[in-house]
């Protein structure tokens, strides 16, 4: 059961390594910037990446990666705008993206089975080639994603702060909105383009049950993507499955045992609170009740009436009076 | 000139102003909500923005700090144009807290630090200055012991002093704060009022939207009222603002724009301002 000694399974697992390492560190600002489902739009739209690549005879990756990041600057532009019409607008490119790279596909000569590879990764078919542009990618992806960390956590934790900071929101929103293009294409192999979200986000999910810091959040779930990716690898080894769908369902498994701690530790937390004093909207400086008052307020009291936008208040010792329940507010 | 390195960008319109604007129109989904506003702040002043919900207070800091552009008119920050201004390291701005928690989380200190951001150099570690200012920050603002802890766990008043306290952080010279104290509990606000008294003591200028002064009350000097997106009044703190006895329920309409109640300011609101009307 030497496995291990094939050459295969080492380029699978050192793709899955490096997906598995590049892919949360970008989807911890993704869902930082409520955009969990980003890298499953762009992965919709590198299809016709792919089919283009087919259909020219080039690199199915290189193309992926160009129409990749074309739509991911393009989502970024809209989401800039803050087009009410942006959501709209995302699912026309997704769909037409999928569906576009499925058409291309078929008059590339190629059929469904071809598509199939990058629709849930191949990682066992991985070329030696393919594995050099996907390292260096994914080099790329996580230098800037961990390099540049406080600049990005602050443009997306706040990004009208950031701008009054003197930093560069727009353009390192393009930033995070390329690599996360690149991440998709580089996962492309190992998961598909189909599940690369969820190795993407599911990670970063399970690490904020656990974390109480952004950069412990990016470090964990750095380590879990990679523990999933590559565990992923190796069972699908040893049993027949697919390793795409083996690497998600990890990961969703770690995402599973985690939140009931995550859950009991917040209940914890909560627990430990010392009590704050609460200030009774009610309970005013001068409070007058309806039975210290030896009748109500009414048309028949003899209090002068002044009405008072939508009730009435009655004059009363100097002050008015506005019935509210069992007590009178001072207006 | 105390524009320090500002070089010669643009003749600043007084040797001391901090912030100007002139003639600052600003329409916000076509809707006018800035119309024609002047403003100017000079250095060591404490001015507190105040007006009714939707009379253009936050329209206006948010466009002095160049976040909403200009139909019409200027602003100046430390005597440049906004567009070319680059010292940004000179401001501290605490905006209206937003619903802070969903996302990722993030601990008091690293949403403190990205105050820092601003003076440090990208790809460096944080120095030593800038963990001391963090930890001064955070201090300053009573939450030494949550330090640690997810911003999402703390109370709405405690997230309000997070933001404060990151503004703090980058040690400004003018301190823009929108509505610091809404939601914040009185011992914070007095709190507050003394970092804010430090920093006047310091020179530093303040620029301050409020519904109410609070603590803040007898450290301001100058108010501008703001309705309907024009300045209303901008002089000393008229007693109007001040707390009337009887006024001791949640249920605020004394300035809502058709109540009975509506404090009057006198004629100042009704007559034009000098030079503070458009045209």
């Amino acid at each position: 059961m030497n496995l291990l000694a094939y050459d295969f399974v080492q380029r699978a697992l050192l793709a899955a390594f490096v997906t598995g390492l590049a892919a949360p560190a970008v989807g911890t600002y993704l869902v930082q910037r409520r955009q969990a489902l980003m890298g499953d739009g762009i992965g919709h739209v590198a299809v016709t990446g792919v089919a283009v690549g087919l259909f020219t005879g080039s690199s199915p990756t290189i193309a992926a990666v160009v129409v990749a990041v074309l739509a991911a600057v393009l989502i970024e532009i809209v989401r800039d705008r803050g087009a009410a019409s942006g959501d709209v607008a995302l699912a026309l490119l997704f769909y037409g993206g999928i569906a576009g790279g499925v058409l291309i596909t078929g008059l590339a000569g190629q059929n469904v089975a071809t598509l199939n590879t990058y629709l849930f990764g191949s990682i066992t078919t991985v070329a030696v080639g393919d594995l050099w542009v996907t390292s260096a990618l994914a080099v790329v992806v996580v230098a800037c994603a961990v390099g540049l960390a406080p600049r990005l956590f602050a443009v997306t934790q706040d990004p009208e702060f950031a701008r009054v900071a003197g930093l560069r929101v727009r353009a390192y929103g393009l930033l995070v909105a390329v690599l996360a293009a690149v991440t998709v294409t580089v996962a492309m192999r190992t998961v598909g383009l189909l599940l690369v979200s969820a190795l993407m986000v599911v990670p970063v999910a399970t690490a904020q049950q656990l974390t109480r810091t952004f950069r412990d959040t990016l470090l964990v779930a750095m380590v879990l993507g990679t523990a999933a990716s590559v565990g992923g690898v190796l069972v699908s080894t040893t049993v027949d499955v697919a390793p795409g769908a083996t690497i998600v369902l990890l990961a969703l498994a770690g995402f599973a045992l985690a939140f009931p701690v995550g859950a009991w530790a917040r209940r914890q937390r909560r627990r430990a609170e010392p009590f704050q004093p609460v200030a009774d909207p009610f309970d005013l400086a001068d409070p007058h009740t309806v039975e210290e008052h030896d009748h109500l307020h009414g048309p028949e009291c003899g209090h002068p009436a002044v009405l008072h936008d939508d009730h009435v208040d009655y004059i009363h010792d100097g002050h008015r009076h506005a019935p509210h329940g069992a007590h009178y507010d001072e207006h | 000139m105390l524009t320090k390195g500002s070089g010669a960008v643009s003749t600043p319109s007084t040797p001391t102003a901090v912030l100007a604007m002139r003639g600052g129109c600003v329409e916000l989904g076509g809707r006018p909500v800035l119309r024609g506003v002047d403003l100017t702040v000079t250095e060591r002043e404490l001015v507190a923005i105040l007006g009714a919900n939707g009379s253009g207070k936050s329209t206006l800091v948010r466009a002095l700090l160049g976040l909403l552009t200009l139909q019409r008119g200027e602003v100046e920050l430390f005597g440049s144009p906004v567009g070319r201004f680059r010292q940004w390291r000179r401001i501290g701005y605490v905006p209206q807290r937003t619903s802070a928690g969903a996302g990722v989380p993030a601990s008091v200190r690293e949403v403190v630090a990205t105050g820092r951001l601003a003076a440090r150099p990208p790809l460096r570690p944080m120095r030593s200055s800038d963990r001391e200012h963090v930890r001064a920050a955070i201090e300053a603002v009573g939450l030494t012991d949550r330090a640690r802890d997810s911003v999402a766990s703390l109370s709405g008043g405690q997230q309000q002093r997070v933001l404060i306290a990151r503004a703090l952080a980058g040690d400004p010279d003018l301190l823009v704060l929108d509505e610091p104290t809404a939601g914040v509990d009185l011992t914070h606000q007095e709190a507050l009022a003394e970092v804010v008294g430090r920093l006047v003591d310091r020179g530093r200028t303040i620029v301050l939207v409020a519904h109410d002064m609070g603590p803040l009350e007898p450290l301001i000097a100058r108010t501008v009222v703001m309705r309907d997106g024009r300045v209303a009044y901008d002089g000393p703190p008229l007693p109007a603002f001040q707390h009337t006895p009887h006024h001791h329920h949640p249920h605020d309409d004394s300035r809502r724009p058709d109540s009975p109640h509506r404090v009057e300011l006198g004629t100042p609101i009704d007559r034009p301002i000098e030079g503070g009307r458009p045209r």
